[in-house]
């Protein structure tokens, strides 16, 4: 209760999908929901790479080309005096996608 | 005449069916156990009604972990302590001692989490959250002296972060004014204070602390400023269960701080207080 600013608003989300041996940062579609908030709360293997999974899902959906997703999970610090804020990255994963069937 | 573990029961079922949560899946069958058990007599009795919440509430937060609040988990184990309760020779004892003990290890740990959080003590919490949380900002407005600008300018400058070591050549300060600054020193110690109040004298009855005023006295003062209605209602009603039988008095008490925590969910003190301001 009221202790901790390590919540869901000072965190965020950046997916990055590679195609084609390029990597481009793609905004999370905001269906996805409660998978990408339980990714940013609990950046585990296993949460990171569901949401890795449902964006390789979604982009191949749309016809895009989808060889890897990279998702980051970043937090916000703050200075203790001045409360200058700093970005730390909690979290980096990268999954492989196998290529259609 | 208010009886304490009916009524106090009834607040729960209050609470599930004022703020209803998780799927249609589980929410239904949640708000429909919940109608009942405060129609009838009978069924607010039957331990069967509490093992349903309790499983419910566990299958809810289970499917939405780890995003259920707090709040959640309370109502889970308390609606267990009064399946348990109901079902033992003295439902009465065991359901007013699980109260008791619920009601203390969560002001314990929430004192816990305070020390053992950085940022908490140095002031960056309360100063961060009554910047940044929308549902302090009338608050913030009203006590701490910051205009509406003044906060759409902090906000931008707290949620614009460098990455680690930079600086920015002409750096950004916020707007803090003294006000505010005692603000949140205030809130960060009196907090504090209150919640170590809370957890000793729940846990620590030899200390002879007036639980039930301090318990009364933090949901009338506290939820006033952030209205978590829902968490509130749970409290009132572990403390109520805890009440004697001859004690009407505070049995009325804590129905009127359960409506005071009611009617703070639907109307902020603070923006009261600013519309009353000159200007």
């Amino acid at each position: 209760m009221f202790a901790s600013l390590d919540g869901g608003s000072f965190r965020s989300v950046r997916a990055f999908v590679e195609a084609e041996g390029r990597w481009e940062e793609i905004e999370p579609d905001p269906g996805l929901g409660k998978t990408l908030a339980r990714a940013e709360l609990v950046p585990s293997d296993r949460l990171t790479s569901r949401l890795a999974r449902h964006i390789a899902r979604e982009e191949r959906e749309l016809g895009l080309p989808v060889d890897a997703v990279r998702i980051q999970v970043w937090r916000i610090e703050f200075a203790p005096k001045s409360l200058a804020p700093t970005r730390r990255l909690l979290r980096e994963r990268t999954v492989a996608v196998p290529p259609d069937p | 005449m208010i009886r304490a573990i009916p009524t106090a029961l009834r607040f729960t079922l209050l609470d599930f069916l004022l703020r209803p949560w998780g799927h249609w899946t589980i929410r239904v069958p949640i708000l429909v156990l919940a109608t009942l058990g405060i129609l009838d007599r009978r069924a607010l009795a039957a331990p069967a009604l509490w093992l349903a919440l309790a499983i419910l509430t566990g299958i809810r937060i289970a499917l939405d972990w780890p995003l259920p609040d707090n709040h959640a988990y309370l109502l889970g184990y308390w609606c267990l302590a009064v399946f348990l309760g109901l079902r033992s020779v003295e439902p009465a004892a065991i359901v007013a001692r699980s109260a008791r003990l619920l009601v203390g290890l969560v002001f314990a740990l929430a004192v816990l989490w305070k020390v053992l959080s950085p940022e908490y003590f140095d002031g960056r919490f309360f100063r961060v959250t009554l910047l940044t949380d929308p549902r302090f900002e009338q608050t913030t407005r009203l006590v701490g002296g910051l205009s509406s600008e003044d906060l759409v300018y902090d906000r931008e400058v707290l949620f614009a972060p460098l990455p680690e070591g930079a600086e920015l050549a002409d750096p950004r300060f916020l707007v803090e004014p003294t006000a505010f600054r005692v603000l949140a020193a205030s809130a960060t110690w009196g907090l504090f204070l209150l919640e170590l109040a809370v957890a000793l004298a729940f846990l620590v009855p030899k200390l002879g602390i007036s639980r039930h005023w301090i318990l009364i006295g933090f949901c009338i003062l506290i939820y006033a400023v952030a209205p978590v209605a829902g968490f509130g209602w749970a409290l009132l009603a572990m403390g109520l269960a805890q009440t004697d039988e001859r004690d009407r008095g505070l049995r009325w008490a804590y129905v009127v701080a359960f409506l005071f925590v009611l009617a703070y969910g639907e109307i902020s003190v603070a923006a009261i207080g600013l519309r009353l301001l000159p200007g």
